[in-house]
């Protein structure tokens, strides 16, 4: 069978999770002896005899009216943010720190606004971030007459999958959990490559990975540990948020006592009190081993997110036995939770917090940085192959098929 | 003891259930022989031992200012809404009613919002809303200061603790009001003055504004072929789109009824004004409640939702929304449930077509008043005793 998945349409220049899915997929597939492809678009492949829409949240009404007119069944192979648990809450945070930092934002329901907007309210009151969201975006609204009618609804958690239930009521939906990708292919003892790179030491310093956008809520973790003198890096492939960049930045150099270093695709070359820029390596994507080198090394992983679906960076810390700070609105827990234990902390290295609870993010780092766990190895959720999660796609859309 | 109550700056000319209930605790406060007195400004009770500011979810700053200098110790009656919960999808609904009606509202990205998506997607709402308003933290540097905090149910107390962390609350039920002042069997005024048949009809009663959901009421209803009687207090905008919502969708008669509307008609919708201004007498609205053959209030937010009490008191079988803390009064620990014996159905306020299968399934039912519910047994005395045993 040919497969075609649809990818975002700036999948070529901005790097993400949803893309490290899809290319495990596409191995796993051609493995078991499918053919496989991705393109931004339907019509780029026109002999697809089934396609694979991803990113759901995202506006697709050109790809459903290419497939429309293409007259092939499709797929949803999700990525289906839940917009409405962390849309208004992630903007309202974002809105209210940009506050903080003397941006003007726009007068809420006529009300008199002469707040003097201060961080430490944040802490006090971390429910205070709803009140600056913004309108929800309503893409998935857009592409409901046309997605509604895709013959299967793959999430990769049962979390997504019951989001998408929701969004779409009555459509079939089948659980396909992810394979773990970099870190399974990762067999030999980490190098000290990130190390030399950046000049840290082991065990020295928090570790965030992934694009600096809203939903990943680095600016959470800037605040968070903004009175811990702890250095913070953060690993950012190129991202579509400017603003936010810039922001988490400002807010590190602003409110960080502690060295801040972002490793960044997007960034130009900065520097401001303790926060500064550090490009990638020959302005490329950082190397695997080098990635490696640095989750291992880190103190602690931190990852408050808002949405990660199902975000593999927890994966890949577990992994290599760096302790974990989680966010409890993402969907790893569905990956770790151990019903003879009744948690998802696995042996203690992960701990989980709302991404807006600054105070307890910040207890919980103080609670875990520097502890080492060995390398997790033998769980179900690391042991996963890609051939695996590509069978079950195909068993997936089989039973949909037969029934 | 001399408490001063701060109610609303347009309680004067306005009506609510948060007035009904400050009026009883302050009947209450009396008859424990307390002085109780009631303004829209500390100032204007400068020799109040203690204030009570109610509706913590307006704003408050000025108010605070002026205890703030009168040096006075102070709690809250809160009537403190959960805004987080309700006013997107509240704000939302409504918007996209209009957009629905055909409003001159800016086009959205070539959607074309028809009522249909809001049948089949209930959570459409929750795209048009608008972030809560900031009344929370504009009140917050000075409502901190209050001494302690009185909700009118557990679930209030919790919106409390989640909007105030360490604040100090306390749980103090409200008395029924009006269905306790009835003892005999109510008349068929309300018959009269509106020409219905008795169990004939959808009622609900409020003030027309976007948490009582009375555009939900007449959307869910649009299908059926009962009549459907609005009591409201207050004219506004929204009752103006609710006018309409009712002209364009609904086939079966309509009928809102006010001290402060202008009468007019369109289709089978009619607006009745009554009682020439002044507050509708209590016995038409009991008869109104007795003769309906189903209550209806599927509001985004009540607190705790009083003519849901009022209906059961009556034997009227009902319709209520799952977000409305009036459950806490009514669950029964051994039943598990706040259904009382079948006659309160509970649903989410935007979920259309469960609404109208309630409304097929209950009206018309019969049930017998509901005279030994301790929540009903429930006195103004008893109340304002809890207030000072809270406040001691």
């Amino acid at each position: 069978m040919h497969i075609g998945f649809i990818t975002r349409w700036d999948a070529a220049s901005h790097w993400g999770g949803d893309l490290a899915v899809v290319n495990g997929l596409i191995r796993g597939l051609t493995s078991i002896g499918h053919k496989a492809t991705a393109a931004t678009s339907p019509f780029s492949m026109p002999d697809a005899d089934m396609f694979f829409l991803t990113n759901s949240t995202d506006d697709q009404r050109k790809n459903l009216e290419e497939l429309e007119l293409l007259h092939k069944p499709f797929n949803v192979l999700g990525f289906h943010e839940d917009l409405l648990l962390y849309y208004s809450a992630a903007t309202g945070m974002r809105n209210f720190i940009f506050m903080c930092l003397g941006y003007d934002l726009p007068l809420n329901n006529n009300l008199r606004d002469d707040s003097d907007y201060d961080i430490d309210m944040l802490f006090e009151l971390p429910h205070i971030i709803h009140y600056y969201g913004k309108v929800l975006k309503r893409c998935t609204l857009y592409n409901h007459h046309l997605i509604r009618k895709a013959k299967l609804w793959v999430a990769n958690s049962v979390t997504e999958a019951r989001t998408m239930q929701r969004d779409c009521p009555g459509c079939k939906t089948a659980v396909v959990p992810v394979a773990p990708g970099m870190v399974t292919s990762f067999k030999d003892q980490p190098d000290d490559s990130f190390l030399k790179y950046t000049g840290l030491s082991s065990g020295n310093y928090l570790l965030q990975v992934g694009r600096l956008q809203l939903r990943k809520n680095q600016l959470g973790t800037i605040l968070a540990s903004k009175d811990l003198d702890i250095p913070l890096v953060f690993i950012a492939t190129r991202a579509f948020s400017p603003d936010y960049e810039e922001a988490c930045f400002k807010a590190a150099a602003h409110f960080r006592k502690a060295p801040t270093l972002f490793i960044s695709e997007n960034l130009r070359d900065l520097k401001m009190n303790a926060a500064r820029v550090l490009f990638m390596p020959n302005d490329k994507k950082l190397p695997a081993s080098m990635l490696i080198s640095a989750y291992h090394h880190a103190g602690l992983h931190i990852h408050p997110a808002f949405q990660e679906l199902p975000g593999a960076t927890y994966l890949e810390a577990a992994r290599l036995g760096t302790p974990s700070i989680a966010s409890s609105w993402t969907t790893i827990d569905d990956y770790f939770y151990d019903k003879s234990l009744g948690h998802a902390q696995l042996d203690g290295r992960i701990l989980y917090t709302p991404p807006h609870h600054l105070k307890e993010i910040k207890q919980a780092i103080e609670q875990l940085f520097g502890k080492r766990f060995p390398p997790l190895e033998n769980h179900p959720a690391l042991q996963r192959t890609e051939a695996e999660a590509a069978q079950d796609l195909i068993d997936a859309v089989s039973t949909r098929v037969s029934s | 003891m001399k408490i001063g109550f701060i109610f609303r700056t347009d309680a004067p000319k306005e009506e609510g259930d948060n007035l009904t209930i400050i009026e009883g605790l302050m009947r209450g406060l009396n008859l424990l022989d307390h002085k109780a007195v009631a303004s829209t400004s500390p100032f204007s009770i400068p020799d109040a031992d203690f204030f009570l500011f109610s509706n913590s979810t307006l704003e408050q700053k000025q108010l605070l200012e002026e205890v703030s200098l009168l040096n006075r110790p102070f709690g809250l009656l809160g009537f403190q809404e959960d805004l987080l919960r309700y006013y997107i999808p509240a704000s939302g609904f409504c918007k996209f009613v209009l957009h629905c009606l055909g409003y001159g509202l800016p086009t959205d990205n070539g959607l074309h919002c028809h009522l249909d998506l809001l049948i089949e997607r209930p959570d459409v709402a929750y795209y048009y809303g608008e972030p809560p308003k900031r009344v929370i933290p504009y009140n917050h540097p000075l409502i901190r200061k209050a001494s302690f905090w009185i909700a009118n149910s557990p679930t209030e107390a919790k919106t409390l603790q989640r909007d105030f962390p360490g604040c100090k609350t306390a749980v103090i039920p409200v008395p029924p009001s009006i269905a306790t002042e009835y003892q005999g069997t109510p008349d068929d005024s309300f018959l009269q003055y509106s020409g219905l048949g008795s169990k004939n009809y959808l009622l609900q009663v409020g003030m027309l504004e976007p948490c009582k959901n009375q555009l939900g009421t007449i959307l869910a209803t649009r299908h059926l072929d009962i009549p459907l009687v609005f009591i409201a207090t207050t004219p506004s905008d929204y009752g103006n789109i609710c006018f309409e919502a009712a002209v364009k969708w609904r086939k079966a008669p309509t009928i809102f009824i006010s001290e402060s509307i202008e009468a007019r008609k369109e289709g089978s919708v009619r607006m009745i004004p009554i009682s020439q201004g002044k507050k509708i007498p209590s016995s038409i609205l009991l008869s109104a409640y007795h003769h309906a053959g189903l209550y209806i209030h599927p509001a985004f937010q009540d607190l705790p939702g009083t003519t849901y009490l009022a209906a059961a008191r009556l034997g009227v079988p009902t319709i209520a929304s799952s977000w409305s803390p009036i459950t806490d009064y009514l669950f029964d620990p051994e039943q598990g449930h706040s259904r009382l014996d079948g006659r309160i159905l509970y649903y989410e306020p935007y979920r259309l077509n469960e609404i109208e299968q309630g409304v097929i399934q209950h009206f018309g039912k019969e049930f017998p008043p509901l005279l030994n519910h301790i929540t009903i047994l429930r006195t103004e005395k008893q109340s304002a005793q809890d207030l000072i045993t809270a406040i001691e």
